[in-house]
């Protein structure tokens, strides 16, 4: 029986959590109600307070570029088609897309944390002000953009 | 000698039935010799593992380990202890010196196990895993590690499908019904996981974890929550994308009022999903704990 199994791993790694992870699969509350910036930005925040790898944050970067260039490519085309633009609802839905990608990046990551003995901590405040600020600052490109 | 003999059956009795303060007390009362002797140990950091008192099966592991010399079920208590210390390093040494001494125990690979689940080390989780199966197979750690590995990677399917064969195999384990409780609340079966963790709580009334456990799993299949259920069960994105789809689609047919109405009425969902869980549990705790 090759016993490189039973070898110590454990040992080299930090497992302590400097400050405490949100729960990835709330930050669909701000991702939706604040657009793919929000959720982007929180997720990146997140990522770095559960370790994730380098790769998992380049996941969650560039789906988050992605989602918010699909949003503006999609106001654009619509509003070129001269309907009305639904532009809430595009932010949502790019924003519930960003957030796919934090999600299946992190949910690993948080459930060792939860096996640890860890709680989340309370996204009230973050992501009310993700919201507030991400989301506006959003609106305004979207506006710039269009206009 | 023969007495001593029957007061360690006694206590190990009193340890299977899950009355761990009751089996402490009478360990409290063994002559000296008996006292210190490893099965004296052993289960006095059983015993102290049933009531989750991590730090002191830590002490006890360690004055065992010091007296009576090197005990693969009591480094393997450590091991375990130690976890929930959250010291994994030292932890890690403890089972690994545990499996030095008995490499085919499956209990001990199980412990490996969830200590390598528990550090996001899921492939070798997976391999120890595989190895204590193999070893034994319809084992009630082997199927709690199982549970353990498929909730770290995430994978809340797999996990239900471990609780449904490990409660298959053992019908009345309290650890059975309640990860079964867990797993049908994760995947948003809330009855289902009333009655596990009533079950469980039933089959094991000393366990604080399950008993919390039922506690909020009567929460939530409270009839003021009934209107949430769909919502749990195909959790929040979907949830969400059903409702957004629909007002879309009446916007883009003309249905502009009925568009409205279905978004107020989803506002008024959404927020009730907000309040009501921390008023029912508030009710609820009025009426259990009075």
């Amino acid at each position: 029986m090759a016993d490189d199994l039973l070898t110590p791993t454990v040992a080299a790694e930090a497992y302590e959590v400097r400050r405490t992870p949100w729960r990835p699969q709330s930050l669909l509350y701000p991702a939706v109600f604040g657009g793919p910036t929000a959720v982007t930005v929180l997720g990146l925040v997140n990522g770095a307070r559960l370790g994730v790898s380098r790769r998992a944050t380049m996941a969650v970067a560039g789906a988050g570029v992605a989602a918010l260039a699909a949003r503006i490519a999609v106001t654009l085309w619509l509003s070129a088609a001269g309907t009305e633009r639904p532009s809430r609802v595009i932010g949502a839905v790019a924003g519930a897309l960003a957030w796919l990608a934090v999600a299946a990046v992190q949910k690993p990551r948080f459930r060792a944390y939860e096996l640890r003995g860890g709680e989340p901590a309370s996204l009230w405040g973050p992501g009310l002000a993700a919201v507030l600020v991400c989301g506006f600052a959003e609106a305004a490109l979207i506006l710039a953009v269009t206009s | 000698m023969s007495t001593s003999h029957d007061q360690l059956a006694r206590v190990a009795h009193l340890l299977e039935v899950g009355r761990a303060e009751q089996a402490l007390d009478e360990l409290g009362r063994l002559p000296g010799d008996v006292a210190t002797g490893v099965a004296a140990f052993r289960l006095r950091a059983a015993a102290l593992t049933d009531l989750d008192r991590w730090d002191q099966v830590v002490t006890v592991a360690r004055q065992g380990l010091a007296e009576t010399g090197p005990d693969a079920e009591l480094l393997g208590r450590l091991g375990l202890a130690l976890r929930h210390e959250r010291e994994f390093p030292l932890a890690e040494r403890a089972l690994l010196d545990g499996l030095a001494l008995a490499p085919e125990n499956s209990w001990l690979l199980c412990q490996y196990a969830d200590l390598c689940s528990a550090v996001g080390q899921t492939d070798k989780a997976e391999r120890l895993v595989a190895r204590a199966a193999a070893i034994a197979p319809g084992a009630p750690t082997v199927f709690a590690s199982r549970f353990q590995l498929a909730y770290a990677r995430g994978d809340d399917r797999g996990a239900e499908r471990v609780a449904q064969e490990f409660l298959a195999a053992w019908p009345a384990h309290p650890a059975a019904l309640a990860l079964h409780g867990h797993a049908a609340s994760a995947r948003g079966r809330v009855d289902a996981a009333r009655r596990s963790f009533g079950q469980a709580v039933a089959h094991d009334p000393t366990d604080a974890g399950f008993a919390d456990a039922a506690w909020e799993s009567r929460v939530y299949a409270h009839p003021l929550l009934r209107p949430l259920r769909p919502l749990y069960r195909l959790g929040v994105l979907r949830t969400w994308l059903v409702a957004v789809g629909v007002i879309a689609v009446l916007n883009i047919v003309g249905l502009d009022l009925l568009a409205a109405l279905f978004a107020l009425l989803w506002v008024v969902y959404c927020v009730w999903s907000w309040v009501a869980p921390p008023l029912v549990r508030r009710l609820v705790r009025r009426r259990w704990r009075p």
